[in-house]
C-alpha cells in the first residue's frame, strides 16, 4: 500500500510542476512588456524601471520561475497594484467564502440526489424514475449562469424570500449567512445533482442485480436495511470518486455564481483584477486554484485507495 | 409438535415470460418432507432444479413469472404471506446456501457483519452477544482463528471458507429446513466432500430438514435420504436413495446413473453421455419430455405423458413417470 | 461547466438505454435535430435575411415582441431578435470550431496512444492529464485575458481545454476496437499499421465518437456562454448569450425577457445537442445489442 502512495506522490511533482510552470508562464503570454500592462496608464519609465526589478523581470525565466515558487511557497503571492494588498492577503479573507459555497452546493447535490437516485434504481423505468431522469436531464442542459439568473427572478424579485446578492459573514450572522448562499447553493447544486443521480442509479441498477443481494434477501433482511447497509456501499464508489473530482470542476462555476450573486469569493477578485489589469492578482489566484486543485485530486485519489477494501487488498498485495 | 410433514410442496409450477415464449421451468413438481429429513435434487442445468429451489423460497423475481400450485411449511401456506412475513421465515425458518460463495457474500461488508446481521435483525440480539454467537458458529463450521475472520472481507478467505461462512449464515438463526442449492460447485473437488460433510453434520446437529440441490448424483449418494430426479421442470423419479441406485425404473435415472465415472474402470475407458440436448423448455415435446433421447421409447412415448406413479414391483415410497420401466420384465 | 474533462465515457452509461427505447431514433430526436438546424440556418444566413442590424440603438427601449421586432427590443433599444441570432454565430462558431480542433488533436492523440500501447500511451495520457490537472475555466480565462478577447483566442482556449476528455474518450473507444478480430484479420492479411487505423479503427471509433461530438459541442456553448457572462468572450459591442444573460441582470424586476430570452435559447438549443448526441449514442451503442 505504502508503495502505491509513493507511486502516487512521484506522479504528482511533475504534474505540480506543470501545473505552476503554466501559471507563472501565463503572465509572459501578455503582448509586449509585463510591467508595463501590469502599471497599466500609471506606466510611467520610471515606474516600469522599478517594477522590472521587483518582479526580477531582467533576470532569465529559470530564475524567475524559480523565484516565483519559492515566493508562493513562502506564502508571497505578489500584491495588488490598485490597493497594494498583498494577494494571500486578499485571498485568506475570500477562499471562506469560495469553500463554504463548495461544501454547501455538493452537500446539497449529495442529500437529494443519493436518496432519489436509490429509490429510482428500485424501481427502474417507473415513475419516479422516468420523472427524475428526465428532469435531471433537463438540469444537464442548465449552466449556472441561467439558473442564478432564473432563481434570483423566482426568488428573490418576485418573491422576496432570498437575498439576490449580497454575503454576510457566518461569524457576523449565522442565519443570514446561510440565507445569503441559498440561491447560489443551489445554483451550483442543480447541475452537479444531475450527473450524480445519473451515476449512482446506474450502479445501483447493477449491484441489485448481484447474488449476494439476493443472498441478503435470503436472510430475510428488511428492503431498507438492503439498500442501503448491501447495495449502497459498492455503488457509492463511483460517486465519491466524481464528487471529489467535481470540487476543480465547481472551481469554475463558483466563478460564476459568485459574480451573479455578488458574493466576495475568490472568483469575484480574479475577475475583478481581470479587468482591472490587475495581473499579479490574476496570476496569484491561477496559481492558488490550480495547485489546490492538483492536490484536492490527490487526495481523492488517495481516499479511494482507503474506502474500497478491495482496493486497498490490491494495493496491499 | 405436530406429526404433518414440514413441507408440503403440491403442484408447483413456475413459468416465466420472455420474448421466446413462456419458459416452463417448474412444470407441477410434488414432494413432502419431514422434519429433519434429507431430499437430493437431481437433474442437468436446465432441468428447473434451481428454479424449484427458489420458487420454495418464493425468491423470484416479481415480474413476468406465473407462479401455480402450493409450498406448505408446517402447515402454512408461504405463497399467502405477504411481504413481511415471508421476510420473517426467510433465514430464521427457512436458511439457503448458495452456490457460489464468491458473488453470494457481500464483498465490501465484513465477515462478521455478514454473519451477526441475521441474529440481530431475527433474534434480536444485542451487539455483543451477536459477536459471542457468530463467532462460535464459525468455529463450529470449521473456519480456525473465527475472531480473526469475524473482521476480514470474503476475498480474504479460500472458497472452501466462503462457504463455510455461507453455511454459518444459512444456520445461525436455527431454521427448521436448510436448502443448499449446488453448494459444492464451485468448490475444488477437495474441498467438495469435506463441506458436505459440514452439511450433514449441522443438519444432525440441528435436526434441519435438508434440501440439497445437484447435479451430481455422486453427490447425494449417501448423504441423503431421499432423492428425486428432475427432467424438463418435472419429477420423474422419486424413490429413497438406496433404492433409486438399486432399482431405477426410469431410463433417464439409469442412464445417470450409468454416466457416474467409476474410479476402478480401467483407463481410457469411454464416459457414457446421454446423446441429445435438454429439452427447449418453451416447446416442450409432446408426450414425455424425454422420449426423444431415450433409449427404449416407443411410439405412444411421444404422445403419451406418463403420470408420476408408483406399481407393485417398487415399494410405496417409490415413483416414476415412464411406460416402459427398466429393471422389469415387459408385460406383453 | 466545462465539464468535458469527466464527461461520462461511453460505456458507462450503456445501462440507462433500455432495450425497447433503443432502436428507434424518435420523435424528439427529429425536434432537436430540427431547432439546431434552425438556429445554424439563421446564423449564417443572418446578413442576407431580413434582419435588424444588431447593434443598432434605433428603436425605443424596452419594447415588448411586435412584429417589427419578434423579440422586443433591449435597454438601448437594439433589436432582441437580431441580436439573439447574431449571438447564435459566436456561440456556434466557438462551439463547432473548438470541437473540431478538439477532435483533430485530441482525436489524434486518443487513437494513437489506443492502438500502438505501450509507451506512447503512457506519455500521451500523462500530457492529457497534466492538461486535465487545471481547472478548465481558469485555464480559458487565463488565455483569453493574457491573449486578448476575441473568437479566434476563445475558441482557441476551449478547444485545448477540451483535447485531453476527448483523447481519454477516443482512446478507450479506440482500445475496444483495436482488440476486435477484424482488425486481427486486417494484420494478418498484411495491412500496415497505418492503413489498419485508417480504415478499420477510424471508421468505427467515428460512430460513437460523432455521438459524443454532438454533446462535446453542446459543452462548448455552455463553456462560451459562461465566458461571455463573465465579460470575457468577444468584446462588447457584438451580442453573445451569455453577454446578454448578463446584461440582462440589472432588469430583472421589470423586463425579465431581457435575460430569459437568451436564456431560452442558449438551453434549448444545449437541450437538443445534448438529447440528440445522447440518442445517437443509444442508438449506435453496440455494447449491449442483443444478437
Amino acid at each position: 500500500m505504502l508503495r502505491s502512495v509513493a507511486g502516487k506522490i512521484l506522479y504528482l511533482i511533475p504534474v505540480l510542476f506543470a501545473v505552476t510552470a503554466l501559471s507563472f508562464g501565463m503572465l509572459k503570454l501578455l503582448p509586449g512588456d509585463p510591467a508595463v500592462n501590469i502599471l497599466g496608464p500609471s506606466a510611467t519609465p520610471a515606474a516600469v524601471k522599478t517594477l522590472h526589478k521587483q518582479l526580477g523581470l531582467d533576470k532569465p525565466v529559470v530564475s524567475q520561475y524559480g523565484s516565483f515558487v519559492w515566493n508562493a511557497v513562502h506564502g508571497d503571492l505578489g500584491r495588488s497594484y490598485q490597493n497594494n494588498q498583498p494577494t494571500t492577503e486578499a485571498l485568506k479573507q475570500r477562499l471562506p467564502v469560495t469553500l463554504e459555497l463548495l461544501v454547501l452546493s455538493q452537500f446539497l447535490a449529495l442529500v437529494v440526489s443519493i436518496p432519489l437516485a436509490i429509490r429510482a434504481a428500485t424501481k427502474p423505468d417507473g415513475l419516479l424514475d422516468r420523472i427524475s431522469t428526465g428532469v435531471s436531464f433537463g438540469f444537464l442542459a442548465l449552466p449556472p449562469y441561467i439558473v442564478g439568473v432564473v432563481l434570483v427572478l423566482l426568488f428573490a424579485v418576485a418573491f422576496h424570500v432570498f437575498p439576490a446578492t449580497g454575503y454576510t459573514p457566518f461569524s457576523q450572522n449565522p442565519v443570514e449567512n446561510l440565507r445569503s448562499l441559498t440561491l447560489p447553493s443551489i445554483t451550483l447544486a442543480l447541475a452537479e445533482l444531475a450527473t450524480y443521480l445519473r451515476l449512482l442509479r446506474a450502479d445501483m441498477i447493477t449491484t441489485l442485480q448481484e447474488d449476494f443481494i439476493t443472498m441478503a434477501r435470503a436472510k430475510g433482511m428488511p428492503p431498507r436495511r438492503i439498500l442501503w447497509r448491501h447495495a449502497f456501499r459498492p455503488s457509492s464508489f463511483s460517486l465519491v470518486t466524481v464528487a471529489g473530482l467535481n470540487f476543480g470542476r465547481l472551481i469554475g462555476g463558483t466563478f460564476i455564481v459568485e459574480i451573479l450573486f455578488a458574493l466576495p469569493g475568490i472568483g469575484e477578485l480574479t475577475v475583478q483584477s481581470i479587468f482591472s489589469t490587475d495581473y499579479l492578482v490574476v496570476q496569484g489566484t491561477v496559481l492558488l486554484v490550480a495547485v489546490g486543485y492538483v492536490l484536492v485530486n490527490f487526495l481523492v485519489d488517495l481516499l479511494y485507495v482507503v474506502i474500497d477494501p478491495r482496493v486497498r487488498h490490491a494495493a496491499a498485495g | 409438535m405436530t406429526d404433518q410433514p414440514l413441507l408440503v410442496v403440491e403442484d408447483l409450477v413456475t413459468h416465466f415470460r420472455t420474448n421466446r415464449g413462456t419458459v416452463r421451468a417448474v412444470d407441477g413438481v410434488s414432494f413432502t418432507l419431514e422434519r429433519g429429513e434429507t431430499l437430493g435434487i437431481v437433474g442437468e442445468s436446465g432441468s428447473g432444479k434451481t428454479v424449484l429451489s427458489r420458487s420454495i423460497m418464493g425468491l423470484l423475481p416479481p415480474k413476468n413469472v406465473v407462479s401455480e400450485g402450493r409450498v406448505l411449511f408446517e402447515g402454512r401456506d408461504l405463497s399467502s404471506l405477504d411481504a413481511k412475513q415471508m421476510r420473517a421465515v426467510w433465514g430464521a425458518e427457512i436458511g439457503m446456501v448458495f452456490q457460489d460463495p464468491m458473488t453470494s457474500l457481500n464483498p465490501v461488508m465484513k465477515i462478521g457483519n455478514q454473519v451477526t446481521e441475521g441474529l440481530r435483525v431475527h433474534l434480536g440480539m444485542e451487539k455483543e452477544r451477536a459477536i459471542e454467537t457468530a463467532v462460535a458458529l464459525l468455529r463450529s463450521v470449521g473456519i480456525p482463528e473465527p475472531e480473526r475472520r469475524m473482521k476480514q472481507f470474503p476475498f480474504e478467505l479460500s472458497g472452501g471458507m466462503r462457504q463455510r461462512v455461507t453455511i454459518a449464515i444459512a444456520i445461525a438463526c436455527g431454521p427448521k429446513l436448510l436448502i443448499a442449492d449446488e453448494p459444492t460447485t464451485a468448490l475444488d473437488v477437495t474441498v467438495q466432500s469435506q463441506i458436505l460433510n459440514l452439511l450433514q453434520d449441522k443438519q444432525r446437529e440441528r435436526h434441519m430438514a435438508m434440501i440439497l440441490v445437484t447435479h451430481d448424483l455422486g453427490v447425494v449418494a449417501g448423504r441423503t435420504d431421499d432423492i428425486a430426479v428432475m427432467y424438463a421442470g418435472k419429477i420423474v423419479e422419486k424413490a429413497p436413495t438406496r433404492e433409486l441406485f438399486t432399482q431405477m425404473r426410469m431410463p433417464y435415472t439409469e442412464a445417470l446413473i450409468h454416466s457416474i465415472p467409476k474410479t476402478d474402470q480401467p483407463s481410457h475407458t469411454r464416459l457414457p453421455a446421454i446423446g441429445g440436448r435438454p429439452p427447449d423448455l418453451v416447446n416442450p415435446p409432446a408426450g414425455c419430455n424425454f422420449s426423444p433421447r431415450c433409449p427404449y421409447a416407443r411410439d405412444n412415448c411421444h404422445h403419451e405423458e406418463p403420470p408420476l406413479m408408483s406399481d407393485d414391483t417398487v415399494t410405496a415410497d417409490h415413483a416414476f413417470a415412464c411406460w416402459y420401466p427398466v429393471g422389469v420384465p415387459v408385460r406383453g | 461547466m466545462l465539464p468535458l474533462a469527466n464527461a461520462p465515457v461511453p460505456e458507462a452509461a450503456a445501462v440507462e438505454a433500455s432495450p425497447r427505447r433503443k432502436r428507434k431514433l424518435g420523435f424528439f430526436f427529429i425536434l432537436s435535430l430540427a431547432w439546431v438546424a434552425l438556429v445554424i440556418f439563421l446564423a449564417v444566413f443572418a446578413s442576407v435575411l431580413p434582419i435588424p442590424d444588431p447593434n443598432a440603438q434605433k428603436a425605443a427601449i424596452n419594447l415588448n415582441p411586435s412584429l417589427h421586432h419578434l423579440l422586443g427590443t433591449d435597454s438601448l433599444g437594439r433589436d432582441m431578435f437580431a441580436r439573439v441570432v447574431y449571438a447564435g454565430r459566436v456561440s456556434l462558431t466557438v462551439g463547432f470550431a473548438s470541437i473540431a480542433i478538439g477532435l483533430l488533436i485530441g482525436g489524434a492523440m486518443g487513437v494513437i496512444a489506443g492502438f500502438y500501447r505501450g509507451r506512447i500511451d503512457r506519455v500521451l495520457m500523462a500530457i492529457a492529464d497534466v492538461m486535465l490537472a487545471f481547472p478548465a475555466l481558469v485555464f480559458a480565462l487565463a488565455i483569453v485575458t493574457f491573449l486578448g478577447q476575441n473568437l479566434r483566442n476563445v475558441t482557441i482556449a476551449i478547444a485545448v481545454i477540451s483535447i485531453p476528455g476527448i483523447a481519454r474518450i477516443v482512446r478507450a473507444s479506440t482500445l475496444t476496437f483495436a482488440q476486435r478480430d477484424f482488425v486481427l484479420a486486417a494484420r494478418t492479411l498484411g495491412a500496415s499499421n497505418r492503413r489498419i487505423i485508417l480504415r478499420e479503427i477510424l471508421p468505427n471509433v467515428a460512430i460513437p465518437i460523432g455521438a459524443f461530438s454532438f454533446i462535446a459541442v453542446a459543452l462548448a456553448i455552455v463553456g462560451e456562454g459562461g465566458l461571455a457572462f463573465l465579460g470575457l468572450s468577444v468584446h462588447a459591442p457584438t451580442a453573445t448569450w451569455g453577454g446578454m444573460i448578463n446584461d440582462g441582470r440589472s432588469f430583472l424586476e421589470d423586463h425579465p425577457a431581457l435575460s430569459l430570452i437568451p436564456s431560452a435559447v442558449l438551453f434549448l438549443t444545449v437541450l437538443a445537442l445534448n438529447f440528440a448526441g445522447d440518442a445517437l449514442r443509444a442508438r449506435f451503442d453496440t455494447k449491449d445489442v442483443s444478437v
